[in-house]
């Protein structure tokens, strides 16, 4: 088996394998998978026998052909119909063989590469033996269609030949021959008008043969064609030869597995596009929906976001004027915090989810719920019209679920990513910066210097004997006051900006976040997407074979 | 014959016509109908209905597998080359009648054989020709052939040309005999043994003859051969004949076809039989037969009837279900309806004194308002105002909308996995109907009234209008509450006007809501029980409203084929038929 062949069955198995909701092609599974196991079984045994079949009406003289190519009574025959009931194998001596125990086999020397089966009849009112000759049909390689002048137009022999056509090369035998006329012309015309093109046609007449044989006459002298039929069975059946029928015969039954899957299943490809692209609209609409929906809860509180700032510089504040900031945030965040300490959960603050995410508490995403009936019945009806045109492309409409909660746990997990990753890091980033040593240190000079100068001055007044009154010490002490007033309104006041800017960056961060495909529908678009994906896969296998061909 | 049964069996027919006359419009579902009916509804068309016309002349077809040699059997009948014999298979396709003058005539008057187009065989080749339209019978003049015997050449039964098999389908129907001819090779075949088995069966005469046959010791090969066939057959005491096999003789059409047993050939059995015996055999044997297969037909047909009917009504009873989803609610201001209906109820005092409240309410509450405006603007970003009637409106359009959407899927689903033949038809009929103007169309039509919030008022106050007559004492408990309620705004509002103090009018905005807010739940729950009922009849209206268009834009269009064929199913056609084969099985 070449290569090719086998990465093609392999990757025709991964397409027979699909169980998905796309009923075009699970419908064709089964004929496809029983197709794949057929022509595995056939190119497993792509070795130099050729299995030939003798398939005919009774009465043609499918045995006597038979007995006539062996030179001896192998098979009975007789004048009443049918005859023969169990087929009769005629194999080379040594030769493994499969078939059914109850085939009667018999082994000749005169063949070296080629099974001959004789079946019984298609045609007779024994249904079961047109039964055994379609399964001997199903093993054999080549067919010598066997037929006389009654019996070469009749239905019930075409029939079986019919569907396997492009499967099976086959050979015309026009049995019974005389000195009437023959109808060689009128069966391959009634052929090619059928599809149908044989690969040989000869006319013999096989008692007569056999009794030459029998008498001992020597080959090849034989009247009508049964010497070239000899000639052809025996010496143009080359290994070669014997090869090339078998990949045809395979590469036909491929060609049209394939022809038949691209017929049925790729037709589809449009409705199928049309699927995605519903589901692209509803999964670009869901997401802009939910982030206008989300996003009017996460960013309702614009303080929440100075408390996290605050909460982060107070972690890092240095120096005197951070120390004091740290104190008036401590106060200024009181009320939260007392509600945080509270036994019962204080659920419905607006934006508290993002407050508790921004902050560095342990608090993990599940806890994170921003479902709500808004977003809920959004959902619904995004998902209904996509699933209008899943149902018209032929998927299955799905009983149960709607997906609603793994879209929720999603979006979750989307805004729980953009608040604890790029909207922390730049709540940290600005306290960090606001808190940094030369920040400090230059927060810290006016009153350090002030005190400082204001020290000196008492040192030194109080050593020239001069004793400041208490004026100047609440002069000094208000001054510092103003001081450190002033430093801690700015540093207020540069927070505010930080927490404010650090909210209009996450804002867009989430918009990005959620504005990116693939939020909402994914198990319908990863349906989707495999069904397409099958489509091109069989296209391009439909390509590999014919390339192959 | 009895000629009311020919009236029974002329309705029959002409309603089996029209049935199929609806059925033709789907070709899968007249098959599936039809299936195996053409051996009986043949015998209807070519024996049954014409025979009881009364016409004494047994028509002998010779039929059997192709190149068995039956125009040889019909030219040897007759005497001399008149059917075309060719050696190649399926060669005749059109049938050829040989009659003497008077039964010549019948036939091209086209009395004989119905349905076919008689004409006269000019050319000797003429029955080999395919070019010839199928419907062709070729009548040839015999002078030697008894007023009550007229012979038939047929095509076979056998061959890949299938238009053959029908035709010699009609010509076994319109037979009184056949003169089944086999040879060594097709005495066991399927097809021609179901072909004669099958004519036996309708009453038809079998007169079985082997050709080619094998000549030694006395034709014993074919005395068994032909005891198979008849056995096979059926017609176990049918006289045999044979032709031996002989090449020399084949173009010699003047020898007789011998009895097996040594009675008089052929041609001369066939003239001494007893024509009334046989014609009365036969019609008593078509109608038992065409009774039987007709029953088993009807039988059929209303099983494929009865399941399209299942497929229709579980399309309804989903419509049904779906629109069962749709909850309206009649828009956000529901509440204030029952209080604006007892306040329409007030006197002229209390409404003066509800008024200069409401004026307070109203000329303090934008401060009021403005308050808890900025308060709530800092709880949410969504500044927009509440819902408006418009904006109820569009909210119910989006509800219906998936609804509609949802069950047009399950359909698609549905009619998918629908067995056949109503499956398909309805699958095609879903995927090709223009699903987004339906949807539209829906839609339109449950929220036909502008605004629904408004719909619903009418509605409601209607129900409020009753239940206020009904209920005497609540109505005073609410007569009661309404008169604090009119009266708490301006109560309230007075003293701080009155002493100019500052604050009054963030006072009656704090309050008088909020007074007004108490008072109102209060009454709401004095009318808890009937809320309820008042909304119901409105809910339901509106779901009726969805059902129905449901049921008229989606489902309606989409079974519109399947209730056509429903129509003939259950309809006159099928009642027809019923009627038309009681009478004939009664009669006959």
């Amino acid at each position: 088996m070449p290569d090719s062949i086998v990465t093609l069955l392999e990757r025709l198995d991964a397409v027979a394998a699909y169980a998905g909701p796309w009923t075009v092609l699970a419908n064709e599974a089964p004929l496809l998978r029983q197709r794949l196991a057929e022509l595995r079984e056939r190119e497993t045994r792509l070795d130099d026998l050729l299995v030939v079949a003798l398939v005919g009406g009774s009465g043609v003289g499918k045995s006597t052909l038979l007995n006539a190519l062996a030179g001896d009574q192998l098979a009975k025959t007789s004048e009443f119909r049918p005859c023969t009931s169990m087929p009769t194998v005629y194999h080379p001596p040594g030769a493994t063989l499969e078939f059914p125990e109850d085939w009667r086999k018999v082994a000749g020397s005169a063949l070296e590469h080629l099974v001959i089966v004789d079946t019984p009849d298609s045609d007779t009112i024994v249904k079961e033996h047109r039964a055994i000759t379609i399964e001997a049909l199903a093993r054999c390689d080549l067919i010598l269609v066997c037929a006389d002048l009654e019996k070469y137009l009749d239905e019930a022999t075409w029939s079986l030949l019919r569907p396997l056509r492009e499967e099976r090369a086959f050979v015309c035998v026009e049995t019974k021959a005389s000195e009437a006329p023959g109808v060689r012309d009128h069966w391959l015309d009634r052929l090619e008008q059928h599809g149908l093109k044989a690969g040989g046609y000869f006319r013999v007449n096989s008692r007569r043969s056999l009794d030459r044989k029998l008498a001992g006459h020597a080959a090849g002298t034989d009247e009508f064609d049964f010497a070239s039929l000899e000639h052809f069975l025996h010496r143009e059946l080359t290994a070669e030869r014997i090869r090339r029928i078998k990949r045809s015969n395979a590469a036909g039954l491929l060609s049209k597995t394939m022809a038949t899957l691209d017929e049925r299943v790729c037709a589809r490809a449009p409705q199928l596009e049309a699927a995605r692209k519903a589901l692209d609209t509803a999964d670009a609409d869901m997401a802009k929906d939910s982030f206008d929906i989300v996003g009017a809860r996460l960013f309702a509180e614009p303080h929440l976001w100075t408390y996290a700032l605050g909460r982060e510089m107070g972690l890092r504040s240095k120096g005197v004027v951070g120390t004091l900031y740290r104190l008036l945030e401590a106060g200024r965040t009181l009320p939260a915090r007392i509600s945080s300490w509270s036994p019962w959960p204080m659920r419905g603050g607006a934006g508290r989810e993002a407050a508790t995410l921004l902050g560095d508490s342990t608090l993990v995403s599940e806890d994170l719920d921003l479902s709500s009936d808004d977003l809920r019945s959004k959902y619904a009806g995004k998902r209904s019209e996509a699933m209008l045109e899943m149902a018209r492309a032929g998927f299955a409409v799905a009983a149960n679920g709607n997906g609603f909660d793994e879209f929720m746990r999603a979006l979750n997990t989307r805004i729980a990513e953009v608040l604890r990753g790029p909207a922390r890091e730049r709540i940290v980033g600005r306290a960090r910066m606001m808190t940094a040593w030369p920040v400090a240190i230059a927060a810290d000079a006016p009153p350090i210097v002030f005190a400082v100068v204001s020290g000196y001055n008492i040192l030194e007044s109080y050593f020239t004997q001069v004793i400041f009154g208490a004026g100047f010490f609440v002069h000094a002490g208000t001054v510092l006051a103003i001081i450190l007033g002033v430093e801690l309104f700015g540093m207020s006041a540069a927070a505010r900006y930080a927490a404010w800017s650090a909210r209009q960056a996450a804002v867009k961060d989430l918009r990005v976040a959620l504005g990116g495909n693939r939020l909402a529908f994914q198990s319908e678009r990863d349906d989707v997407m495999q069904a397409e994906g099958m489509i091109v896969e069989i296209r391009a296998l439909r390509k590999l074979a014919l390339a192959d061909e | 014959m009895n000629p009311s049964v020919g009236d029974a069996l002329a309705g029959f027919e002409s309603a089996l016509n029209r049935l199929r006359r609806v059925l033709a419009q789907e070709p899968d579902l007249a098959q599936a109908v039809f299936e195996d009916t053409a051996d009986w509804s043949d015998l209807l068309t070519y024996k049954l209905v014409p025979h009881l016309a009364g016409q004494g002349c047994l028509v002998a077809a010779v039929a059997g597998g192709t190149n068995t040699g039956k125009s040889t059997v019909f030219n040897l009948l007759l005497g001399r080359s008149l059917s075309p014999v060719v050696n190649t298979a399926a060669a005749t396709c059109h049938p050829v009648l040989a009659a003497n003058g008077r039964r010549r005539t019948e036939s091209l008057e086209n009395k004989l054989v119905p349905e076919f187009r008689p004409r006269p065989l000019d050319n000797a080749t003429d029955a080999t020709n395919h070019a010839v339209p199928a419907d062709a019978l070729y009548v040839v003049f015999e002078a030697s052939l008894p007023d009550h015997l007229v012979v038939m050449d047929t095509p076979d039964v056998d061959s890949i040309d299938k238009q053959n098999w029908e035709v010699a389908d009609h010509l076994r129907a319109a037979g009184d005999l056949l003169v089944a001819v086999v040879t060594p090779e097709k005495y066991k075949d399927d097809r021609v043994v179901g072909y004669f088995r099958e004519a036996l069966a309708s009453g038809r005469m079998i007169v079985p003859v082997m050709n080619k046959a094998n000549p030694a010791e006395g034709f014993a090969a074919a005395r068994k051969q032909l005891d198979d066939f008849c056995n096979d057959v059926g017609a176990a005491d049918a006289v045999r004949f044979v032709i031996a096999h002989d090449l020399a003789l084949a173009n010699d059409f003047t020898r007789p076809i011998a009895a097996l047993d040594g009675g008089p050939d052929l041609r001369r059995y066939l003239e001494t039989l007893d024509v009334p015996a046989i014609k009365e055999r036969v019609y008593r044997g078509t109608i038992r037969h065409f009774a039987e297969r007709a029953s088993i037909f009807m039988k059929r047909a209303r099983e494929i009837g009865a399941g399209m009917r299942r497929t229709v009504d579980s399309f309804e009873n989903r419509a049904h279900s779906h629109a069962l989803r749709y909850d309206p609610a009649p828009g956000p201001e529901v509440g204030n309806l029952f209080h604006e209906f007892v306040q329409s109820r007030r006197g002229v005092v209390r409404r003066s004194i509800g008024k200069t409240s409401a004026a307070f309410v109203k000329g303090t509450s934008t401060v009021g308002r403005a308050v808890t405006g900025a308060f709530r603007r800092r709880a949410t970003l969504d500044t927009a105002p509440r819902t408006d009637a418009g904006q109820w409106q569009e909210m119910h359009r989006k509800v219906i909308e998936q609804i509609v959407r949802e069950f047009a899927a399950q359909c698609i689903d549905m009619a998918r996995n629908t067995p056949a033949p109503a499956g398909p038809i309805v699958l095609r009929a879903f995927e090709t109907i223009d699903m987004h103007a339906a949807i539209a169309e829906v839609t339109r039509e449950t929220l036909a009234s502008e605004n629904i919030s408004e719909d619903f008022r009418q509605k409601a106050m209607a129900t409020l209008e009753t239940w206020w007559q009904d209920h005497r004492g609540k109505r005073r408990i609410l007569e009661g509450l309404d008169i604090i309620l009119a009266i708490m705004p301006a109560a309230i509002a007075a003293p701080f006007i009155a002493t100019k103090g500052v604050g009054a009018a963030e006072a009656v905005a704090a309050l008088g809501p909020l007074a007004s807010q108490f008072v109102t739940r209060v009454m709401e729950y004095q009318f808890g029980d009937a809320l309820f009922d008042f909304l119901t009849p409105w809910r339901r209206e509106q779901q009726a409203l969805l059902e129905r268009a449901l049921r008229e834009r989606l489902t309606a269009p989409c079974l519109a084929k399947v209730r056509v064929l429903l129509e003939a199913f259950e309809g006159d056609p099928m009642i027809d038929l019923n009627r038309y084969l009681d009478q004939c099985l009664t009669r006959s």
